[in-house]
């Protein structure tokens, strides 16, 4: 064991010691992931039975919701919290177990043979699930999955009860003033119910207080999250009308004129760094490397607070700030007993501090130290970690899609019907595998720690780690710029993987019927023409001329079975534009016939070459489709013959349908 | 070991199938209540009605008083009377209405065979008709339903539906006979 970083410091000349970092990454990267693949097949069963129960909780405060959500919507948060809280128990109840099995709990009694045990009130469940669901929840919801939460629910809400009732759209606070006064209340009190079930938890240790306070948490941060969010919104918008934000952009317009006389647009050039930042760079940091790293620092607390400060006492750092939890009426009496006067107004004060702000000392305080002490694991593991999780995520990104693929495009009540059992892939499967990952992690990061006291008393004469490092700095940052790439590249694999469409295409050639979700189409031979002429109704009328090119694409549409849902469009595509139809752009269809009709589009000459149809289903709700794409085959040369023979040409069109039965 | 005793993490680790049984099982259950529960929610049953009854459903009453076909409808500002699709005829109905709660969609479609329903469909604004195709704001009235139908099947026509969302069920409301 020991410290790696130290060994490397003195090895050798800088483009080594990057390329040996490179491939001490990836050998424990390569470790970390043997060592959890190891794990998990000892533990799968417990593990998968443990996400089964978390998914189960998921699904059916879900279901509940969608029946009584619309009747009762105060209903809905605490629903939803129960859910949420029940997926998190799970997962903590899951580090816990592989955190015994790997002994955590050995290795530190053996290293630190006088440090206290825990008293416990750090060991139950409980207590565990009180301390960690704020922090839990809180990472949670900064990457996006409360928002992937509450949108499911819409939709799934939205399958079920039809498209006009947006279940949230109860909570919106701003609904009417009842709403926002009944909002604020509702905050206010659970902030204060939540404190008082602490501290009742706290007093009597009765389990039942314990669940409820973090049940009454996940209310608050979800109500927060769902309603509270739009009352800040409001008041940044408030702001945003007065006087001085108007100033501000007053200033700022100017500051733009002033630049203009070096011909830089500041405003163009902050926009373009601005979007380049916020489109590529940050969603790879956030997502891909921040996010790995803040579930560590969760799992660090769910092996306990007395864990982390023994660790961190172990990296010879800072004393850690937080006490143990429960201790603290200790604190305050510490604090009230040295202060020398103690004034009533002063105890008052400090009681009301200790009511307010303890939460700091408890729960920020110790998610805090773990954070920085995973951060001072050494880059290596580090990486390495990195590396493995952000692996995990492609493997699963990359199921997902193959999951999609197999089923095929689907009608979106399809997907709203077994989006229960999709979602097993990700929060059973893939969980139990990154609770694992997170358990052999901080175990690894722990053990590191252990060889580096361990390694720094035996050592004669050790040098302080300090001075060391500082002759290292280049190197340092050599190393660090590497793994930084390395990861980077890891990372944005996965958000280009996210990003991948949300339909399967399927070609077809003009005239050819191709099979789309449940219907029969095909797209005959377009015809070309500078001027409109509608046959209609009666007689023909002349509609429109046009510089550019009418085309009329006839499109065939047969339903045998039964009618599915949705429309069919036609989009003509070349690239990055499309032209929408100009008249009947939908087709219904009916069941036992072909549907023909003739649909228009007005198309830039310049993108006749290559130009492709886009057949696609539209309803209100979609999942992924099918798509069927004709290409009309316009090459160069074809291109500029139509646009020759169109010229000034009348082309007289239909706008109705006609049908007739299949066969 | 701590002096309280195996935790439950401990005890967990030890014993490798029970939780995930019962994990199973409890998993099954919930699969087979979703899936009839979902089937159920969104497919709609058709329930045919007594002629000429009335029908409530969630703040509105309605029932059908008389329909007929109609090849044109008259009634447009420049006399010329609205004709259908080729190959279609229209179906005006007249329904009886009474609002109880204000917002409550009155009129309905039509259902045609088995599941077929045709939606009412929009008129050119500004034509003048006896009876009026809106609903009242509150209390009784007479609205106008027109649909078009195609002309081969206008013996398949069934009725009038009035879908309550609660229960699925979709009331098919016919004229007194």
């Amino acid at each position: 064991m020991g410290s790696s970083v130290g060994d490397l410091g003195r090895r050798g000349p800088r483009v080594r010691s990057d390329m040996t970092t490179v491939s001490s990454m990836l050998s424990e990267a390569v470790r970390l992931a043997a060592r959890s693949g190891q794990l998990w097949w000892r533990l799968w069963p417990q593990l998968i039975g443990l996400m089964l129960l978390g998914w189960l909780a998921y699904q059916v405060s879900t279901w509940v919701t969608v029946t009584q959500g619309i009747a009762r919507p105060y209903l809905v948060v605490p629903l939803f919290a129960t859910g949420l809280v029940g997926m998190l128990a799970a997962t903590v109840i899951g580090l816990r177990m592989v955190a015994t099995q790997l002994g955590v709990r050995e290795l530190v009694r053996a290293a630190e043979p006088d440090a206290e045990d825990d008293d416990e009130r750090d060991t139950s469940l409980t207590s565990l699930l009180v301390l960690t669901l704020l922090p839990f929840l809180a990472v949670y919801a900064a990457f996006g999955y409360v928002d992937d939460l509450a949108t499911a629910l819409v939709v799934r809400n939205a399958a079920v009860r039809g498209p006009f009732e947006n279940i949230l759209v109860g909570l919106n606070p701003l609904n009417s003033r009842t709403a926002t006064i009944v909002t604020i209340g509702a905050l206010v009190g659970l902030y204060v119910l939540r404190r008082v079930l602490d501290t009742l938890h706290d007093r009597t240790r009765i389990r039942v207080f314990g669940l409820l306070t973090a049940f009454v948490e996940a209310c608050f941060l979800l109500l927060f999250l769902l309603s509270g969010f739009r009352l800040v919104e409001q008041a940044n918008l408030w702001l945003s009308d007065r006087r001085l934000m108007s100033w501000w952009d007053a200033a700022i317009a100017d500051l733009a004129a002033g630049f203009s006389v070096f011909r830089i647009d500041l405003p163009d050039v902050l926009v373009a760094v601005g979007t380049f930042f916020g489109e590529v760079v940050w969603p790879v940091f956030w997502n891909g490397l921040t996010e790995p790293i803040a579930w560590l620092a969760m799992a660090a607390l769910v092996f306990g607070a007395k864990v982390v400060s023994v660790a961190d006492l172990w990296r010879k750092g800072e004393p850690l700030a937080a006490q143990l939890p429960g201790a603290r009426q200790t604190r305050l009496a510490r604090r009230l007993g040295t202060s020398g006067s103690s004034s009533r107004l002063r105890t008052v004060a400090l009681q009301a501090q200790e009511v307010f702000l303890g939460d700091i000392d408890d729960k920020y305080l110790p998610t805090w130290q773990s954070l920085r002490l995973v951060l001072r694991a050494g880059i290596v593991f580090l990486g390495g970690y990195v590396i493995v999780s952000s692996v995990l995520s492609l493997s699963f990104e990359v199921l997902d899609m193959a999951v999609y693929n197999v089923i095929g495009g689907q009608s979106g009540d399809v997907w709203a019907r077994i989006d229960p059992f999709l979602d097993l892939v990700d929060r059973v499967l893939h969980q139990s595998l990154r609770v694992v990952l997170l358990a052999v992690a901080f175990t690894r990061a722990l053990s590191l720690f252990a060889g580096q006291a361990a390694g720094a008393e035996q050592l004669p004469g050790a040098q302080p780690a300090g001075p060391r490092r500082a002759a290292g700095w280049r190197g340092q940052l050599g190393q660090a710029a590497v793994v930084l790439l390395l990861c980077l590249g890891l990372a944005g694999a996965t958000v280009g993987i996210q990003q991948v469409e949300d339909s399967r295409r399927l070609s077809a050639g003009v005239g050819e019927r191709a099979e789309l979700m449940g219907r029969q189409v095909s797209v005959g031979e377009p015809r070309y023409g500078q001027v409109l002429v509608d046959i209609g109704y009666s007689e023909p009328t002349e509609l429109d001329t046009t510089p550019l090119v009418f085309i009329a694409l006839p499109v065939d549409l047969a339903i045998e079975g039964e009618k599915p849902v949705g429309n069919l469009t036609v989009t003509l595509v070349n690239g990055d534009r499309s032209y929408p139809a100009m008249t009947n752009e939908l087709l219904p269809g009916e069941s036992g016939v072909v549907s023909s009709i003739e649909m228009v589009y007005e198309v830039d000459p310049a993108d006749l070459d290559g130009l492709q149809a886009e057949l696609e289903v539209g309803a209100f709700i979609t999942g992924f489709s099918d798509v069927v794409v004709v290409d009309l085959g316009l090459d160069r040369a074809a291109a500029e013959r139509v646009v020759a023979e169109a010229a000034g040409r009348e082309l007289t069109v239909s706008s109705q349908s006609t049908t007739r039965p299949i066969r | 070991m701590s002096a309280a005793g195996p935790t439950l993490a401990e005890r967990l680790a030890r014993q490798r199938w029970p939780l995930l049984v019962v994990a199973l099982c409890l998993c099954t259950v919930f699969s087979v209540g979703w899936l009839r529960y979902f089937e159920r929610a969104t497919s709609i049953t058709y329930v045919p009605t007594a002629p000429g009854a009335w029908v409530e459903v969630e703040g509105l009453r309605q029932r059908v008083v008389e329909w007929y076909l109609a090849d044109s409808l008259s009634g447009s500002d420049d006399g010329v009377p609205v004709t259908p699709e080729p190959g279609k005829v229209f179906l005006v109905a007249h329904l009886e209405v009474e609002t109880l709660l204000p917002d409550a969609y009155c009129g309905g479609s039509v259902l045609l065979g088995e599941d077929e329903q045709l939606t009412a469909d929009l008129l050119p604004s500004g034509l003048e008709r006896p009876v009026p195709d809106d609903c009242p704001e509150s209390g009784p009235g007479l609205t106008e339903l027109v649909v078009e139908v195609p002309r081969t099947r206008t013996d398949a026509i069934k009725g009038v539906t009035m879908n309550d969302p609660e229960t699925g069920v979709a009331w098919v409301l016919r004229p007194p006979a």
